[in-house]
C-alpha cells in the first residue's frame, strides 16, 4: 500500500493532529493509531515528530493536556481548545481551497471544491 | 525497570532543553508511548526484548528527539552559546578579581584568624559561584578554570601559580563539577550573589578605583569589559522569552 509522502505529511501534521482531537480527547500513541486507522495505513505519523508537534500546539494554546489514569498507566490526554477549533476550521478551509487549486492544475475533476 | 528504554530516555533527558518542571512530564509521556508501542509489537508476535528495541528504533536517535522537543518548547540554539560565552567571561572576571583580592591581602594588617576567615569567605563564594556556572552551562563550566589557568601565567610578573589563586581555581572547578550534576534553578541566585560580591570587593579596591573610576577612557573600557558578559546573558534571556512568546502568540 503506498504511503503518504513524509514531507507532505510533516507540513500538515498539526492539522492532522487537531482533526483527530476534534473528535475527542486522546493521547499520543492512540492518535498515531487513529491516523493510521482512518487512512487504511497510508498515513503514518513519524513517532519522533508526534510529541514535538503536540507540544508546539500546546504551547500555542491550540490544544490542552491533562494526565489521566487509563489501562493501568498514566497518560497525557490532549483536547482541542476553542482557539484550536477555530484554527482547525481555518485550516480546513485553506486546505479545501488548496486541494481545489491543485486539482485544477493537475486536471483532476473528480473533486470539485463543493465535494470536499 | 526497562533497561533499553530507560537508557534511551536518560539520553533524551540529557539533551532536552525546556523548563525544569516540565521535564519529568515529557519523560513520563515518552516512556508511556514506548511501552504502548512495545506492547502493540508484542501483540504482533515479537519477543519482549525485540519489541522494545523495535519501539526505540521507530522513535529514532534520542539526541534528535531531544533537539526537536527542545525547539518545540521555545528553545533556541543561540541561548546555550550566549550562556557559555557569558559564563566563561564572567568566570574569568571573577577569578581575576579573586586573585587581585588575594594579592592585596598580605598588605592588609589582619589578625591571622580574621585573615583566615576572609579567605574562607572568598573560597566559599567562589565554590558557590562555580556551582551555579556548572548548573547553567553544564560540562562547559570547567573551561572557565582551564582558560584562566592558561592565561594567568602571562598576566603575572612572577611565573607560576601561587597557593591562593590555585585554591581559587580549584574552588570554582569543584563547584562547577558538583553543579553540573544537579538541577535546581533556585541555586543559581545565591551563586550570582556570591560572584557579584567578589566583583564588588575588587571594584572597591584602590587598584580598580584608579583604573576604572579616575581616568574616563579607562573607565569606559573597563566597565565595557565588565558589562559585556552580562549583555550576552541578557541576550540569552531575551531569546528565551521571545521563543515562549512566539509559541504563545496567535497562529499564522
Amino acid at each position: 500500500m503506498p504511503r503518504t509522502d513524509d514531507k507532505l505529511l510533516e507540513g500538515n501534521l498539526a492539522t492532522v493532529l487537531m482533526a483527530i482531537l476534534s473528535d475527542g480527547p486522546s493521547y499520543g500513541y492512540a492518535i498515531i493509531v487513529e491516523a493510521e486507522g482512518r487512512t487504511g495505513g497510508r498515513l503514518r505519523v513519524r513517532q519522533n515528530a508526534l510529541y514535538p508537534a503536540l507540544h508546539k500546539l500546546e504551547g500555542r494554546g491550540m490544544i490542552a493536556g491533562e494526565w489521566r489514569e487509563a489501562g493501568g498507566r498514566r497518560r497525557r490526554y490532549y483536547r482541542l481548545t476553542p482557539k484550536g477549533r477555530k484554527e482547525l476550521e481555518r485550516r480546513r478551509a485553506r486546505w479545501r481551497e488548496f486541494a481545489a487549486s491543485m486539482n485544477g492544475v493537475l486536471g483532476e475533476t473528480r473533486y470539485a471544491p463543493a465535494d470536499l | 525497570m526497562h533497561p533499553p528504554i530507560s537508557e534511551y530516555l536518560a539520553g533524551v533527558r540529557r539533551g532536552l532543553r525546556c523548563p525544569l518542571e516540565r521535564r519529568p512530564e515529557v519523560m513520563e509521556e515518552l516512556c508511556g508511548h514506548l511501552l504502548d508501542r512495545a506492547d502493540a509489537l508484542m501483540g504482533q508476535g515479537l519477543s519482549h526484548a525485540e519489541a522494545r528495541r523495535q519501539a526505540l528504533r521507530e522513535m529514532g536517535p534520542g539526541w534528535f528527539l531531544a533537539l526537536r522537543l527542545s525547539l518545540a518548547n521555545g528553545w533556541s540554539p543561540l541561548v546555550p552559546l550566549f550562556r557559555q560565552i557569558w559564563a566563561m567571561g564572567l568566570g574569568f572576571q571573577v577569578l581575576v578579581a579573586a586573585v587581585m583580592v588575594s594579592e592585596r591581602a598580605p598588605e592588609v594588617q589582619f589578625m591571622p584568624v580574621r585573615e583566615a576567615c576572609a579567605y574562607g569567605v572568598l573560597l566559599a563564594a567562589l565554590l558557590t559561584f562555580g556551582f551555579a556556572m556548572g548548573r547553567i552551562v553544564r560540562s562547559w563550566a570547567w573551561a572557565i578554570t582551564l582558560i584562566f589557568a592558561l592565561i594567568m601565567p602571562f598576566t603575572r610578573e612572577s611565573q607560576g601559580i601561587e597557593a591562593l589563586p590555585l585554591s581559587a581555581m580549584i574552588a570554582v572547578f569543584v563547584g562547577s563539577v558538583l553543579g553540573s550534576r544537579r538541577e535546581s534553578p533556585s541555586l543559581a541566585r545565591p551563586a550570582w550573589a556570591a560572584g557579584g560580591a567578589v566583583m564588588l570587593w575588587w571594584l572597591g579596591s584602590d587598584e580598580s578605583a584608579r583604573g576604572l573610576l579616575v581616568s574616563l577612557p579607562d573607565a569606559v573600557v573597563g566597565w565595557a569589559i565588565v558589562a559585556s558578559p552580562w549583555l550576552l546573558w541578557l541576550s540569552a534571556r531575551g531569546l528565551e522569552q521571545l521563543g515562549r512568546r512566539r509559541l504563545a502568540g496567535p497562529a499564522e
